[in-house]
């Protein structure tokens, strides 16, 4: 039996929940559940306070799961650092969504703000909706191996900016379009974008993989054709091609160790590529 | 019906910076940023004459302006100064920085019948309010004249980031005479400080604007602070330190969020800092030293007038005596005034900076880059810049809004710090932020000092956070996050995207301000405020970091109480009415 | 408010007070003898079974500036995991680590009991920024040194041997920008920057554009310093800091000011970076023994000794070269330089102390063998350069090193193992007292400072600035984490007389004084001739005007002028 949190009203302002995990569920009453703190703006409140709370929470983390039957854009932080069990929200989420989650699941119908499942560490995220900027993203200011260090992130409508910024390890995918830098700085792990991307993928990246199906404006100038491949493959699954292979970001590190697919028959503006890799 | 597909960039123009001064109100600012700047085949082939209006539409809105022939040659490109007018038709998403894309949307611009509508019209057609604009006539202050005549010497500008401190003024009586070493729009500030000035605070009730007693106006805007969750504390960078100190002590008091206009100029200056560092030098470093100057989508010659004289291309410096010792170097979108006095120009195409960047970055490391042109750029041009930049003894770029605003943005900003960065191998390389308002580059510093963050800061559990994607009057005006908001020194209504700017007219708003400007018609509460470096003193930042003394020259108008002081009444009374 | 504190263990070494049982009064905002506190309307604070000790004073500490400011803007990640939330009408918030805003800078000092903070190193351009800063900093009482060792004016006419002009020169500087004394940095490596050059610049290299070497800059301003009358001696960050081999180059600068005058002369500052032996950083040996020898042998020299701690740091020296070098060496790829235009420059990067690296472990050791091998506790003070060997919030870690062998032997089981070879550390026995820490932390800074007649001490009429530690001095002293957890949380401190910690909480937001220094050694005339030079070139050199460049002393929140040479 699930936990359904039903917001009592529309919310006027953010509001802080990080309490909505698994985690501080698993093994409290409702009541329990229903005193734990929140930040409605600048004023603490008590989680019952904004949202009706039915159900019957589970005793473990693995067990607890939790529903949100509503729409809490302005709801920020649930499921974070959540370690096991499921969220479903039946609406619309707002930011850090899943951040530093470590596993279980989180399912949203609706969209979600930024900073979904940002530098997560495991777990599956998977959204109905859009989501917007930092999918997967390493928070600012940090650098090196701090963003998503595994898990999966799919979202079935399109993304914003930065998929998968500064990523170590794990998978995103996007079967819609996505914002401009996607795969910024990353460092490994693997984007697949079905749709169109905006541009600049890859930028300052140094391992990992990007495939792009739709249309990608121009390559950056840090990457370099290396290969035309007739598949490329993201999580078991093969997707047909072919692919414009290059390599880079020759700006982030010398040995070029992201790789870039760009889906050949939706972007002909690429073909001059082809006669560089005739030459060699 | 003839159409056309072009860029749209929208930026700052002299005459907007100097009717902004003479107050937004006035129909003849208007008639001055209500306008389009189209290339002369563009009109051509939209077989319109310069002067009449056309429709302009976007993914966001549509919105009619005048067009007008645009000074220097950008096909392609429709230019239109910063304005509600053209808010209309901007894009609200920030990419996660904060920054509405204001340079590069995608415009389809055509011919029409429809006139340009009035403020009064604008604002009940695209946020459905009814205001009375008779209610908000600025007046001339009265009195002071004649008597004593004094020249004050060393004052310091109180309009661009240049903060010029050798600017004289005579005083006769109490009133300002005379300019003199300002430019046009530092002098219309000093000379039209007492025109159009609002001298009484207005509170609405049941709908229409009160005259009422400071006390009561204070009162006001106390209670709505005080019964807001959640309120957004926005403008302070046409203020002090000191009122920037008191509006960051409110905020923490009231456990909103405190924004600068930093998060819609160089806000992602300021985040690319946090990615990659900073190379950077005061400006009389650049001014003795630098033999090579690169101005980057910024326009000195519309925006900050006198920064060539000053501290750049033209100024005598130490080692560099002027403009013959120096290579001037501009990259922009279109021929802007400056690109017309460089040594050699680059038009990047819109949008596309970042690329730009990265391909002189690979040839100044002597990379092989693949693509024949980069951005519009020839590759073999990229390499003539590398080299230009290479082999200068100081090199300094002056980048602006044109890079911040353009899609990228801080992923942008990094890219040309890392630039930067990448030169000091070879040689000496600075680089320095065209910061516009005048105490932006303070209102940062302030923030950083008591926060840890230079804008966009929340305060929602009572210690300061940042997240430009969040805590930034873009992100939470067009998510509708706040339900009260506090407006100081700043006009967001006349430069927010029509998303963000709709929803603030839909929560109650506080406005300090010495004028009554657009945003005012749509507040609950207006309480007038002195102009600090004219009628009130403090400190302020030049846009490399120096701190400025500035200079109370007049009194205030009768009864007009400074940013300061209308803080610390208000922080008192929120104090009192939260029952801390 | 009359505070009476009684029953404690009172260190106060300027006093010659050792551990005794005193009582000590407090009226308004000075120690008066407690005899004179009526104890029925006083406070009276039971501190038997603890330490007293005067407030701590630290003399070298990045806290406020442009820099600082920047190295806050360059780590926005060293603000997330660390702040403080306010409460109405008791304190307010902030963020940071190695980076604090400006209320933690404030509260976690007088949480440690410190009441006097320097900021030591502000370029004069940009001051005023230093002093807004200083202003907003809670508690502490405060004052910046301004950088001189680059400014064109010093360059110019130590150059042309014009020393007494050099000496009206900054004697109207400290005036005009509410300094307080001479800070040099890799003395003149700012004026070679300009032209990217600099790094590794020694004592005898010149610097063509003013055919002047370091030597004669330190030299110059040391004698001006004399000339004047200044309350500290020059403050000095040697050459070649940073790099292997360059604890010649600070012996070298310590000999070159043999015979200057009576009394110390020179403070070698963050000595610990510039007492590196080998040819290269894999042979990183200490150079400690050699510093630590000179030091017991002259006694014109004082030291602070910028340890180095575990963990994460910010780096900010306006040691430009160095810092771009540094960004060469670290992982964390972020780097701000900055160029203040006539006078200084600057660099910022993060940097992370490793406990397995070689050279992280010998730094460790280096500072601490200073710290114990220099003989005279009143010439040697424990400092990390705040934030650049590490926060000073763990100032409490390093007192519990000195005062137990116990706590650095095991350090040594947790850090590279070549350290211990490399280093005489291991050998050293010595563990300092309670009154000894009570000199090196309060009292002889304050006498280095020249600030001894009313801070560092608890005599009649000092500042009422106290510091209370609930730690028994017979039972606690040698136990390394009860030292820690005492000095983290003061049990109380007391400001101006007022109590701002209590049971290691804070209690109250007060605001301290910013002193500065104004020198009358020199006749009227000079310096009227001299401020005419300054104000003549001023205009050439600088893009600012000359009476904007003053900062009045309205712009100050307390300023508290220290007149000398009068």
């Amino acid at each position: 039996m699930p936990v359904v949190l039903k917001p009592k009203e529309s919310f006027k302002v953010l509001v802080d929940a990080k309490c909505i995990a698994p985690d501080e569920f698993a093994g409290k009453s409702l009541d329990e559940i229903g005193s734990l703190e929140v930040y409605e703006g600048g004023f603490i409140r008590k989680l019952g306070d904004l949202f009706e709370i039915q159900g019957s929470p589970a005793s473990s983390v693995e067990e607890t799961q939790i529903v949100i039957e509503g729409d809490v854009w302005k709801v920020c932080r649930i499921g974070e650092k959540m370690s096991g069990g499921s969220i479903i929200i039946n609406g619309s989420a707002g930011h850090y969504l899943g951040r530093w989650m470590r596993g279980g699941t989180i399912e949203v119908k609706g969209n979600v703000r930024s900073w979904l499942g940002a530098e997560m560490e495991g777990g599956t995220i998977e959204v109905f909706g859009n989501a917007g900027s930092f999918v997967g993203g390493r928070l600012r200011g940090k650098v090196g191996k701090k963003g998503m260090k595994n898990g999966y992130i799919i979202i079935h409508g399109s993304a914003g900016a930065r998929v998968g910024h500064g990523m170590v390890k794990g998978t995103i995918i996007i079967d819609g379009d996505s914002g401009p830098f996607p795969g910024s700085e990353m460092m490994g792990g693997k984007i697949l974008i079905r749709g169109n991307c905006e541009g600049k993928a890859g930028a300052h990246m140094s391992g990992g993989s990007i495939v792009i199906c739709g249309k990608l404006p121009s390559v950056l100038p840090g990457f370099y054709i290396d290969d035309v491949v007739p598949k490329a493959k993201v999580k078991k699954e093969k997707i047909e091609g072919p692919f414009y292979l290059f390599v880079g970001d020759a700006l982030a590190s010398l040995g070029c160790g992201g790789r870039l697919y760009i889906h050949k028959p939706s972007n002909p503006h690429l073909k001059f590529y082809e006669e560089l890799l005739e030459v060699e | 019906m003839k159409s056309l597909k072009l860029t749209l960039v929208t930026g700052r123009t002299v005459e907007q910076g100097v009717e902004g001064e003479h107050g937004k109100l006035r129909d003849e600012y208007a008639e001055k940023v209500a306008v389009i700047e189209l290339d002369s085949e563009d009109l051509g082939r939209l077989g319109v004459s310069a002067g009449s209006p056309v429709l302009v539409k976007t993914a966001h809105g549509e919105v009619v302006l005048k067009a007008i022939a645009a000074k220097g040659r950008h096909p392609g490109i429709a230019f239109a100064p910063y304005s509600p007018w053209v808010n209309v038709v901007i894009d609200s998403e920030t990419d996660g920085s904060g920054m509405p894309t204001y340079k590069g949307i995608e415009a389809e611009i055509c011919p029409t019948e429809e006139r340009v509508v009035s403020l009064e019209e604008l604002i009940r057609k695209h946020y459905g309010l009814e205001v009375d604009l008779s209610k908000l006539a600025g007046q001339e202050v009265s009195g002071g004249e004649g008597g004593e005549e004094q020249l004050i010497k060393d004052v310091v500008c109180p309009f661009c980031g240049c903060l010029c401190d050798d600017v004289e003024v005579l005083v006769k009586g109490g009133v300002i005479v005379e300019v003199r070493k300002a430019c046009a729009i530092g002098s219309a500030k000093f000379l039209d400080h007492r025109k159009e000035r609002a001298l009484h605070p207005l509170v609405r009730k049941d709908g229409e604007f009160v005259k009422v007693s400071l006390e009561e106006a204070i009162e006001e805007a106390a209670k709505i602070l005080a019964n807001s969750k959640y309120p957004l504390l926005y403008g302070w960078s046409s203020t002090s330190i000191e009122a920037n100190e008191l509006g960051i002590e409110l905020a923490e008091l009231l456990g909103g969020v405190i924004d600068n206009t930093t998060s819609v100029c160089h806000g992602p200056t300021v985040l690319g800092v946090q990615g990659v560092g900073t190379v950077r030098a005061t400006l009389g470093q650049i001014r003795n030293r630098a033999d090579l100057i690169i101005y980057w989508g910024s326009n000195p010659l519309n925006a900050h007038l006198r920064h060539l004289m000053r501290y750049s291309a033209l100024a005598r410096g130490v080692f560099i005596k002027g403009r013959k010792d120096r290579k001037v170097v501009v990259v922009d979108v279109r021929e802007t005034p400056a690109a017309k006095m460089a040594d050699l120009f680059i038009r990047v195409k819109p949008g596309q900076d970042y690329e730009l960047i990265s391909a002189l970055r690979m040839a100044v490391r002597e990379l092989d880059i693949e693509a024949k042109e980069v951005a519009g750029v020839p590759v073999e041009k990229i390499y003539e810049l590398a080299e230009i930049m290479r082999t200068a003894k100081f090199g300094a770029v002056f980048f602006g809004v044109g890079v911040t605003m353009s899609p990228g943005k801080d992923e942008t900003i990094e890219n040309i710090i890392r630039l930067v960065q990448d030169l000091n191998e070879w040689t000496k390389f600075v680089l320095c932020p065209m910061r516009g308002h005048f105490n932006v580059t303070g209102a940062c510093n302030v923030s950083l000092w008591m926060t840890g963050y230079a804008f966009g800061v929340d305060y929602m559990r009572k210690f300061p956070r940042h997240d430009p994607a969040i805590w930034t009057v873009t992100e939470l005006l067009s998510n509708g996050d706040v339900d009260a908001a506090l407006i100081v020194a700043s006009d967001p209504l006349a430069h927010l995207p029509k998303e963000a700017a709709e929803n603030l007219a839909k929560i109650p708003v506080v406005v300090v301000d010495p004028k009554f400007n657009v945003t005012a018609t749509i507040a609950q509460v207006f309480i007038p405020s002195s102009f600090v470096g004219i009628e009130k003193e403090g400190s302020a930042y030049r846009m490399d970091g120096v701190s400025l003394r500035m200079k109370k020259v007049v009194d205030p108008p009768e009864g007009v109480l400074s940013d300061e002081e209308i803080l610390s009444l208000l922080l008192e009374k929120v104090r009192e009415l939260r029952g801390a | 408010m009359e505070i009476l504190i009684k029953g404690g263990y009172v260190f106060d070494p300027i006093n010659g007070v050792k551990g005794e049982k005193l009582d000590i009064g407090v009226k308004d905002g000075k120690i008066v003898e407690a005899s004179k506190i009526d104890e029925r309307s006083a406070k009276v604070i039971d501190a038997s079974g603890k330490v007293v000790m005067p407030g701590g004073v630290d003399l070298h500490s990045h806290i406020a500036g442009a820099k600082v400011n920047v190295g806050r803007l360059l780590r926005p990640e060293d603000h997330y995991i660390s702040f403080i939330k306010a409460i109405t009408g008791v304190k307010r918030s902030g963020t940071g680590k190695t980076t604090p805003t400006v209320a933690p800078i404030g509260y976690k000092y007088a949480r440690m009991g410190w009441t006097t903070v320097i900021e030591p190193a502000s370029p004069p351009l940009k001051t005023r920024h230093t002093h807004e800063e200083l202003n907003d900093i809670p508690i502490l009482d405060k004052a910046c040194f301004p950088l001189v060792d680059s400014n064109w004016f010093v360059l110019d006419y130590l150059s042309k041997g014009e020393v007494e002009k050099c000496a009206a020169f900054i004697a109207w500087l400290l005036d005009a920008i509410k300094g307080y004394a001479l800070k040099l940095v890799d003395p003149g490596v700012a004026e070679l920057w300009s032209l990217g050059k600099g790094y590794g610049l020694d004592l005898d290299d010149e610097i063509p554009s003013f055919g002047i070497t370091p030597r004669e800059i330190i030299t110059g301003l040391c004698k001006v310093n004399r000339m004047l009358k200044l309350p500290h001696s020059i403050h000095v960050h040697c050459n070649r800091l940073g790099i292997p081999g360059n604890y010649t180059t600070t012996l070298e600068t310590m000999k070159a000011l043999e015979g200057m005058g009576d009394g110390i002369v020179i403070h070698v500052t963050h000595a610990q970076f510039n007492s590196y032996k080998g040819d290269n950083w894999p042979a990183l040996r200490s150079g400690a023994p050699e510093i630590a020898d000179y030091v017991n042998s002259h006694d014109h020299v004082s030291v602070d000794i910028g340890q180095i701690m575990f963990g994460g740091a910010t780096t900010m020296t306006a040691d430009a070269p160095f810092e771009f070098a540094l960004f060469h060496m670290t992982p964390i790829k972020k780097w701000a330089g900055s160029e203040v235009e006539v006078e200084s420059a600057s660099g910022i990067v993060p940097f992370k102390y490793k406990k397995r690296s070689v050279v992280n472990a010998v730094q460790w050791c280096i500072g601490l063998e200073l710290a114990l091998l220099i003989k005279d506790p009143w010439r040697v003070i424990p400092t990390t350069d705040h934030p650049n060997g590490g926060p000073f919030t763990r100032y409490p870690r390093l007192i519990s090193w000195l005062m137990s062998k116990k706590a650095r032997e095991e350090v040594f089981e947790k850090i590279n193992k070549t350290a211990k070879r490399r280093s005489v550390l291991p050998d050293i026995d010595r563990e300092y007292s309670l009154y000894e820490i009570a000199i090196v932390t309060r009292a002889a800074p304050a006498k280095l400072l020249g600030l001894e007649e009313r801070k560092g001490h608890l005599g009649e009429g000092a500042d009422a600035d106290i510091a209370i530690y609930d730690l028994d001095p017979a039972e606690g002293a040698k136990d390394p984490e009860k030292i820690v957890k005492a000095f983290k949380y003061a049990y109380c401190t007391i400001k101006d007389g007022e109590i701002v910690v209590m049971n290691g909480k804070i209690a109250k937001t007060t605001y301290g004084r910013t002193f500065y220094v104004k020198s009358k050694a020199l006749g009227e005339d000079l310096m009227k001739e001299v401020e005419e030079e300054v104000k003549q070139r001023f205009k050439e050199w600088y893009t600012i005007q000359f009476s904007n460049y003053i900062i009045d002393e309205s712009e100050i929140r307390y300023p508290e002028p220290i007149v000398v040479g009068g």
